[in-house]
């Protein structure tokens, strides 16, 4: 009886797709897709389609809900106009995807209603801009990888072999109708990141290491994804105008580096939408792990991680793990992602974050090797949220001070203020309100600094009435209780005034910011001397 | 009392038995696999030659992201160490890095005894000494491994 009806349903469904112009029946792989369409006068529709149909089929779908010849209607997506023989599944299309479709008015007579034998005059261009998430079935998936094996273009140029960008051709080549005029080459596929992320000599050590034990690695762009995901997901790269942000363009050429991607104006394209004269392309990244929230859903890419194909070993844990980071110095160091994560939070801990003036807080190689400093500082959102919120801090408060600024000494705030170089009252403006003495970080008072230690935090000149909220004084008392802990234990460094507390060793200290790093002595209080070392350097 | 040691240390301390660096030995403790009684042979033809000295390292929490402390058990009259066995070392302080290893951290303490350097000292008087009358330092240098190096 099942058996019965099973050979009904694929009987019914062979019908179907014969109906659908789709000679050759396939396995039933009938992952419909919900995509919506919009085209570049406002019009919005959502057509249903499955992954095993050509771009021509989609073509014949939307013609009549565009009420547009299906001739005159050039499918475009990631930049690149799609061939009419292309199947779905090799773009990767997910459920919900927004397509953008773009009516070109006929320059020769106006006429917006042209039929089928005017191709050329009046054309309608439908934009894929954006594939959400990948819910196709294990089979489309394999399909996808076979059709991404298969690619044997060069990536670097639409049409022609480009000299500088290293990739090797595929031998196989067994998509019966791969389009022979036009290249279609994706940006979502394997090939073009393996164009951008891989240099000639990765690329041969990768496919001498796949004839050895056929390795099921496969290169992939990987993101920051903050939300919904918040963690390193596989990503997807995508591509937009510069001018208008649709994903109305197409590409004048695919591009070869993370250079190509990354920096802005790199790559021209020609944008369709009407009325948008935009001729740069700028690239964004997805995350691939969720289904897409809208149009503006999209993640950082953190180019430093990357899938091992080559199979090196951490350097610190000497595991091979994948993805892991790969940092920019020369050797190309590689340190697998929990131990960059046990690396950052350690050099967090001891404030030895580097500033940078161009980059801003951060790190370099973990052998700390020449212009290694890692430019991305959202590589160090792996941190997990708490470390990275302490990082963004203390960057924040390097830079003021760096800036010659103060940091507001009142319990709990820590407020950067610039203030006036020549007048020592300071008020906290936009933050607590405190007014102290730049000098000593006291309140502030009229006269000479008092020594260490002299009265808390008080406020100057709240004259008026006011009521003191219990869990407040509460916390209060626990702030002065600390500070009065801090002064005890510790000693200020001579020359930042970082409170330092000196847990064993000798007398010769070594301030503990980083961009400070001055040598003091803990018995003098000033620079560490040669007399220092002689008189008291073990006390 | 192993679990939790990582990979990496069980994986050094492997290789520190299967192939020991010449003139060095190093053994974790029974209790402590963290804890490394170290042995190493004065290099020939520096005044520690002949003496057998004893050291213990110590892999902190952090290790391979700090690095290791590392403390001379036996008496040594050298520039870069002082009384309590505290070495001066760059790798063993800011020039440490996780790609570092046991194995080099004790070549470099080898290498040191071999070369001292009396420019960026520890043991002050020590240091002067060996800038001042280097053969008298060696002289002391010799006697003092005869005396603490050489008993057992």
């Amino acid at each position: 009886m099942l058996q019965y009806l099973l050979n009904l349903f694929g009987g019914l469904w062979h019908i179907i797709l014969t109906m659908f112009g789709l000679g050759q029946a396939k396995p039933a792989v009938s992952t419909q897709l919900e995509v919506f369409v919009r085209t570049n006068t406002g019009e919005k529709v959502s057509v249903c389609l499955d992954p095993s149909w050509t771009v021509q089929q989609i073509k014949t779908t939307l013609a009549p809900k565009l009420k547009r010849n299906s001739h005159d209607i050039r499918i475009i997506f990631a930049g690149k106009e799609l061939p009419d023989n292309m199947v779905i599944q090799q773009c990767d299309l997910g459920n919900h995807s927004f397509l953008h479709a773009v009516i070109v008015v006929a320059k020769e007579d106006g006429a917006a209603n042209s039929t089928s034998d005017s191709a050329g005059k009046g054309t309608t261009i439908s934009h894929i801009n954006e594939i959400s998430n990948s819910t196709s079935s294990p089979a489309v998936e394999k399909k996808i990888a076979t059709s991404k094996e298969i690619e044997d273009k060069p990536h670097c140029s639409t049409n022609e072999v480009s000299e500088n960008c290293a990739i090797q051709p595929t031998e196989v080549r067994n998509c019966q109708d791969f389009p022979s005029t036009k290249t279609a080459t994706l940006l979502c596929d394997a090939s073009t990141v393996m164009a951008i992320q891989l240099t000639e000599a990765e690329l041969k050590a990768i496919n001498e290491l796949k004839s050895v034990d056929g390795s099921n690695e496969r290169p992939y762009f990987y993101v920051y994804c903050s939300k919904p995901c918040n963690s390193v997901q596989v990503g997807k790269l995508r591509v937009r105008c510069a001018l208008c942000k649709q994903g109305t363009l197409t590409l004048h050429r695919d591009p070869c580096n993370w250079q190509d991607v990354l920096k802005e104006g790199q790559i021209s394209g020609t944008c369709e939408t009407v009325g948008c004269n935009g001729n740069v392309a700028e690239f964004f990244f997805k995350c691939r792990a969720h289904e897409t929230s809208g149009e503006d859903d999209s993640s950082v890419a953190l180019y430093l991680v990357r899938a091992n194909l080559p199979a090196i070993p951490c350097l610190a844990c000497t595991e091979v793990s994948s993805p892991v980071v790969v940092f920019e110095c020369e050797d190309a160091h590689v340190m697998c992602l929990d131990c960059f994560v046990t690396y950052c939070v350690s050099r967090l801990n001891e404030r030895q974050f580097t500033r940078n003036l161009e980059i801003g807080y951060t790190l370099p190689c973990p052998i700390g090797c020449q212009d290694s400093l890692i430019r991305e500082v959202h590589h160090f959102k792996l941190m997990g949220d708490n470390n990275y919120e302490r990082y963004q801090r203390w960057g924040a408060e390097e830079a003021v001070l760096a800036a010659g600024g103060v940091l507001c000494p009142y319990p709990g705030c820590g407020q950067g203020i610039i203030a006036d170089e020549d007048c020592r009252r300071v008020v906290c403006v936009g933050g607590c309100g405190y007014v102290f003495c730049k000098l000593c970080l006291q309140g502030y008072h009229i006269g000479e600094c008092e020594p260490e230690g002299g009265g808390g935090p008080n406020f100057v000149g709240g004259s008026g009435t006011f009521a003191v909220d219990p869990t407040r004084a509460a916390g209060s008392r626990w702030d002065e209780a600390s500070s009065l802990a801090i002064r005890v234990t510790t000693k200020p460094c001579p020359k930042c005034r970082t409170p330092t507390e000196r847990d064993g060793g000798c007398m010769h200290m070594v301030c503990t910011r980083s961009s400070c790093n001055f040598h003091w002595c803990w018995v003098c209080q000033t620079e560490w001397t040669r007399e220092c070392m002689g008189a008291h350097w073990f006390g | 009392m192993a679990a939790g040691l990582p990979r990496r240390i069980i994986k050094e301390t492997q290789r520190l038995m299967a192939e020991p660096v010449p003139g060095i030995s190093a053994v974790p403790d029974e209790t402590n696999a963290r804890y490394f009684h170290v042995v190493v042979a004065g290099p020939e033809g520096s005044p520690f030659e002949g003496g057998v000295f004893k050291l213990e390292l110590f892999l902190p929490e952090e290790y391979p992201m700090s690095a290791p402390k590392v403390r001379f058990m036996t008496k040594i009259y050298h520039p870069n160490i002082d009384k309590l066995g505290r070495i001066c070392l760059d790798i063993l302080k800011d020039k440490w890095s996780p790609a570092l290893q046991i194995r080099t951290v004790l070549l470099s303490i080898q290498a040191l005894l071999s070369a001292p350097n009396p420019d960026d000292p520890l043991a002050n008087d020590v240091a002067e000494l060996w800038k001042v009358n280097e053969s008298e330092a060696i002289r002391i240098a010799r006697e003092w491994t005869r005396t603490y190096a050489m008993g057992n």
